[in-house]
């Protein structure tokens, strides 16, 4: 097997440590623990969380969250090789902690490049050399190394479909949300006032977020988005999640997504899609909220 | 302007109050300074919009929004009150947040009456907010009867003076004296804490000090929360008149200028001494 991964380019290491740092939020409130399981392929990267293995939604109680993220490596890095052990063998899972890998992008501004490998240093590790630039013009460059321990998944214990992308197979309808500064705003003010949100969109492109209290009712009426009708079957489709979760889910967003869809499947769950470029997909799912 | 929601002028006929302003902001940040309590009186009189907040019938914080800050204002009796969540019409009136340099959020205010709820209609950019915000019976509010014939002295401080003076305040102790003073010519501010005693005097010749109207020395102690309860009017205003009673009673009131209109509006509180010193 074979792994290596440089970022030179300033713009790519502010987005990668972006793109960690959703990866870290979104962990942060998952149901499980604070790791998280990386797919290396040859072309790609993907951020999953442990008990999306069961590879469905689980439905069984409302108020789940699961996420599921790829980032195209070969736009990503500067530099990107990754070769499976075999033609069967041809992506590794690590399971990792995302909070220490942010913990060392973050560590000083002064980064010149990185360079990402997996080494095996009494334990198996991400090892992550950084080549900081010097302090003065004429002072050196230094080199730090970290290295991170991580678990290799084997695939026997996870079969490597249970990490497929999420399916949309089953939307009915899908609906482009408005831009994320005014939808977190809202979002936040509604949690102020209440714990359940509406979401319902209509196949003319039109959106409400809606809060009903015994104290008060809100309702933003958003019109004109672009909207994409599936399944024929219903003029609307409305959903009701916890607003601490869709809180949750806004504010882990640390990238600058192009768009956020959302996908309204069966009323069971709301499929979110956050886009930037075509380089990112992050899938983030919410059960409904059943009465 | 945002006007594509709020045009009807006509539309104005069948409510209680109906009132229109361009910038919800304004609102906003005056209903803010008196949020010390979740629950307000809400009154809409002819001269404007009276926000009354009170705290265990001891101090009183009044908000008040002239019919001038607004760009339509009509109320069809002499006083409509209704009790609300004062908290709950903030969040709602932030509902858009604030993005500096862009176009101000629109806002619309109706009430049909009795068992209606206050309905808000907020416009940012296309997207419309309706709030309706559940109403209760107003409380009669304590009457202070702050007796304007009896104050007994007056100053008009700017607010940055005051702002200064009250940061020095030593918190440990919740009690602050203040010492308006006819023969030093000075008001002082005073607290008493576990490690020692502060003083802060602005003599009456300060560049601070506006006007220094005194008629009797005066020493009265407040609690301090009272005057916690009125920072972010305090922090919003330019200037400030400290009215006190022959009896102690403090009134503030806060001179807060709204620049986008190049008006004013008021915020007042009262409250009683906490024991008096002759």
């Amino acid at each position: 097997m074979k792994f290596g991964a440089k970022l030179i380019n300033t713009e790519n290491i502010e987005q990668f440590t972006e793109i960690v740092s959703t990866v870290n939020k979104l962990c942060s409130k998952g149901s499980g623990g604070k790791t998280c399981i990386i797919k290396l392929n040859h072309d790609s990267m993907c951020f999953v969380l442990p008990e999306f293995a069961s590879n469905h939604m689980l439905f069984y109680s409302s108020g789940q969250v699961s996420f599921w993220m790829r980032i195209d490596a070969l736009l990503l890095f500067d530099f990107y090789i990754f070769e499976g052990k075999s033609i069967e063998k041809s992506s590794v899972m690590i399971e990792i902690l995302p909070e220490n890998l942010l913990h060392v992008l973050k560590s000083t501004p002064n980064v010149k490049n990185l360079k990402l490998k997996l080494a095996n240093k009494q334990t198996v590790c991400l090892s992550i050399e950084i080549e900081y630039c010097g302090i003065s013009l004429k002072s050196k460059s230094r080199t730090i190394t970290h290295d991170i321990p991580v678990k290799i998944i084997s695939s026997s214990f996870l079969a490597m479909k249970d990490f497929q992308e999420p399916n949309l197979k089953d939307t009915a309808l899908s609906i482009q949300m408005p831009g994320l500064k005014t939808l977190k705003h809202m979002i936040e003010r509604m949690k102020a006032m209440g714990d359940h949100i509406t979401i319902e969109a209509t196949k003319n492109g039109d959106l409400t977020i809606r809060i009903q209290t015994e104290c008060v009712s809100v309702s933003s009426y958003f019109k004109n988005l672009p909207v994409q009708v599936k399944k024929n079957e219903l003029c609307s489709y409305s959903m009701r999640l916890s607003i601490r979760r869709m809180n949750d889910f806004i504010n882990s967003i640390q990238v600058k997504p192009d768009k956020i869809i959302c996908n309204f499947i069966n009323n069971k769950y709301a499929h979110f899609l956050v886009i930037q470029n075509g380089n990112l997909v992050l899938h983030y799912l919410i059960s409904s909220i059943l009465d | 302007m945002n006007t594509t929601l709020i045009t009807r002028s006509n539309e104005g006929e069948k409510y209680l109050l109906y009132a229109k302003l361009d910038n919800a902001k304004i609102l906003y940040n005056l209903a803010k300074s008196v949020n010390f309590k979740e629950h307000a009186v809400f009154c809409a009189l002819d001269s404007g919009l009276k926000i009354s907040c009170e705290d265990a019938k001891s101090t009183q914080g009044i908000a008040f929004v002239h019919t001038d800050l607004f760009q339509e204002y009509s109320v069809k009796e002499d006083c409509v009150c209704i009790k609300i969540n004062l908290s709950v019409l903030i969040e709602c009136l932030n509902i858009f947040g604030s993005i500096v340099n862009s176009i101000p959020t629109a806002l619309k205010i109706c009430y049909e009456g009795y068992g209606h709820p206050l309905s808000l209609l907020l416009e940012d950019n296309g997207i419309i907010t309706e709030c309706n915000i559940k109403t209760m019976e107003a409380d009669s509010l304590v009457n202070f009867e702050f007796d304007f014939d009896r104050i007994i002295n007056k100053i008009i401080i700017k607010s940055e003076g005051l702002k200064e003076a009250l940061s020095e305040i030593d918190v440990s102790n919740d009690i602050i004296e203040i010492v308006i003073s006819i023969e030093k010519q000075f008001l002082r501010l005073s607290s008493f804490g576990l490690i020692g005693d502060t003083h802060i005097d602005i003599p009456a010749s300060s560049d601070y000090i506006e006007s220094f109207d005194c008629k009797k020395t005066q020493v009265n102690r407040y609690k301090v929360s009272f005057f916690r309860n009125s920072l972010k009017a305090l922090v919003s205003s330019s200037k400030v008149a400290l009215r006190i009673t022959d009896s102690g009673v403090m009134g503030i009131q806060f001179l807060i200028p709204i620049p986008e209109l190049s008006k004013m509006a008021f915020v007042e509180f009262y409250f009683c001494p906490d024991e008096e010193i002759e």
